[in-house]
């Protein structure tokens, strides 16, 4: 587990290091999520839209978008294939991708066409806390995270 | 850090979207960040990316005024735009802004409270993107990421059609939008109705880019669009004006936040079936307290002329089940109300739907 100020990233996880996106392999599946960095900047969600069941994404392409306090941003997949798996509660309960990232508020499930190729960039392991403590370091340092003492999502 | 200045004065309406959407689809690393200041030629409604046309705007209405509407990338609802508000859109790279949504829209905002304060208005941000003198709003903002941009809009608002504004909403009632009327009067406000008069574009356009030179630390470098970018702009006037774009399903239900007049500020209707007949409220909501109601349906209220006073009883009510039937039940045992088939439950549960989605 790689936890940095407030954000918690278990580093059974594989990350986009850009995206903030997480996945999980399942098997032969991937479940995949929006990290506690990812969510904690987009701040509270208020709608999420998924591509369906059977729709091909490729990695790094969008597979939904999401809506928060008036933003839109693309929500794009760690690794590409066919959504096999949409979760319908985050659907109906968008907030669970900002207070339960890693299990109710996971997103799609996806059959990946080329696993081995698209996870090999992605954060994992022992990577996943430097990789982490520099990402929170350098937004520190612009002044694009607020300081401990006005941390707000925790 | 560079950043460009695109002064494009008044533009085609079409291009007032298209442009600052342009420049966020054709961005690479050699893109300097831009801010581009633009009013449309003619007005037209504009509705949210996730938004459903027939849900938001009523077509026949903006059919018979000639009124377009277009669909943004950014979120947010449908809204009424015309040369009365100087749009203002940052498309900068990602990296050159805040990463937490709330801090981009501090870095955004703070500029136009700046200029606002230099005319002689007193505004401040109230998070998390609204800008308000006072309690009334004045104008606002939304970001999307697109491409490798981030972009950030909204407007200095000279002034404002609040009439076309409120008829070109679909609402579910007459009721309901005389309370969107009402609401957007008490709780929007422009330069001209601060000042009595706007002062000229180009003076405030002077001290904008002032306010925006001193927060960026940069010179703003007047520039064009280039090449590639006009004809994004060209690709994009086809794709905006496409119904298969402005009539897609996204699923975001209308009734879940009803009308938001500013943050913490909502007109809502809701509808409760009780034995007694079909009891329709229609609210206007301060952070989930009742500021305003109307009471209306089909169910027998007697004496009826004790309903209004009745709405007035409940102004200032949380949305809470118990606070409700107290005063409710309060209201019944001292006026000897009789309503047959409708008990104060069913007056409650249908008040109740009005925080449906909050």
């Amino acid at each position: 587990m790689a936890q940095v100020r407030e954000f918690h990233l278990p580093d059974h996880l594989f990350y986009d290091r850009k995206e903030h996106t997480w996945a999980r392999l399942e098997e032969d599946r991937v479940r995949v999520g929006l990290d506690a960095f990812g969510a904690c900047a987009a701040g509270m969600v208020a709608y999420i839209k998924l591509s369906p069941v059977g729709r091909r994404v490729e990695k790094g392409r969008a597979f939904g978008s999401l809506e928060a306090g008036k933003y839109v941003g693309p929500l794009k997949a760690p690794v590409g294939g066919a959504i096999v798996a949409i979760n319908q509660e985050v659907l109906t309960n968008p907030g669970l991708l900002n207070v339960d990232h890693y299990e109710k508020g996971w997103l799609v499930v996806i059959a990946p066409a080329n696993l081995a190729a698209d996870i090999a960039n992605l954060a994992h392991g022992p990577d996943v806390r430097p990789w982490l403590e520099a990402e929170v370091a350098e937004y520190e340092q612009k002044g694009m995270l607020k300081k401990d003492e006005e941390r707000q999502c925790e | 850090m560079r950043v460009r200045l695109l002064d494009l004065g008044i533009v085609p309406y079409l291009e007032s979207q298209t442009i600052y959407h342009a420049v966020a689809h054709a961005m690479d690393d050699a893109t300097p960040n831009t801010i581009a200041l633009v009013s449309p030629d003619r007005p037209y409604l504009c509705i949210g990316y996730h938004q459903e046309l027939d849900k938001e705007i009523d077509l026949e209405y903006c059919r018979s005024r000639d009124l377009p509407v277009l669909r943004r990338e950014v979120g947010g609802g449908a809204v009424y735009l015309d040369d009365g508000q100087l749009f203002v859109q940052w498309i900068f790279h990602r990296e050159n802004l805040p990463r937490r949504v709330e801090e981009i829209y501090r870095a955004f905002i703070g500029p136009l409270v700046e200029t606002y304060r230099a005319l002689g208005i007193e505004a401040h941000h109230r998070p998390l993107n609204d800008i308000l003198v006072g309690d009334r709003k004045i104008g606002g903002t939304g970001i999307a990421a697109i491409g490798q941009a981030m972009v950030v809009v909204g407007s200095l608002m000279f002034d404002f059609d609040i009439e076309t504004m409120a008829r070109a909403l679909r609402v579910s009632s007459e009721k309901m939008r005389d309370k969107v009327h009402q609401s957007l009067r008490d709780y929007m406000t422009t330069i001209k109705r601060e000042l009595g008069q706007a002062p000229p574009r180009e003076a405030v356009k002077s001290i904008l880019t002032g306010k925006l030179r001193e927060a960026l630390e940069v010179e703003l470098e007047p520039g064009h669009l280039t090449y590639t970018e006009r004809k994004t702009v060209e690709a994009l006037n086809r794709r905006f004006q496409s119904p298969r774009w402005l009539r897609r399903k996204s699923g975001l239900p209308p009734q879940r936040i009803g009308v938001l007049v500013r943050g913490g500020v909502r007109v809502s209707e809701a509808e409760h079936k009780a034995p007694g007949g079909l009891i329709r409220v229609t609210a206007r909501l301060q952070e989930n307290v009742i500021e305003d109601l109307t009471l209306s349906g089909d169910f027998v209220f007697h004496p009826q002329h004790l309903l209004e006073e009745l709405e007035v009883s409940l102004r200032d009510c949380r949305l809470s089940g118990d606070e409700l039937a107290a005063v409710i039940d309060d209201f019944y045992r001292s006026h000897q109300v009789q309503s047959p088939g409708v008990s104060s439950q069913d007056l409650v549960a249908a008040l109740l739907r009005l925080s449906d989605g909050v």
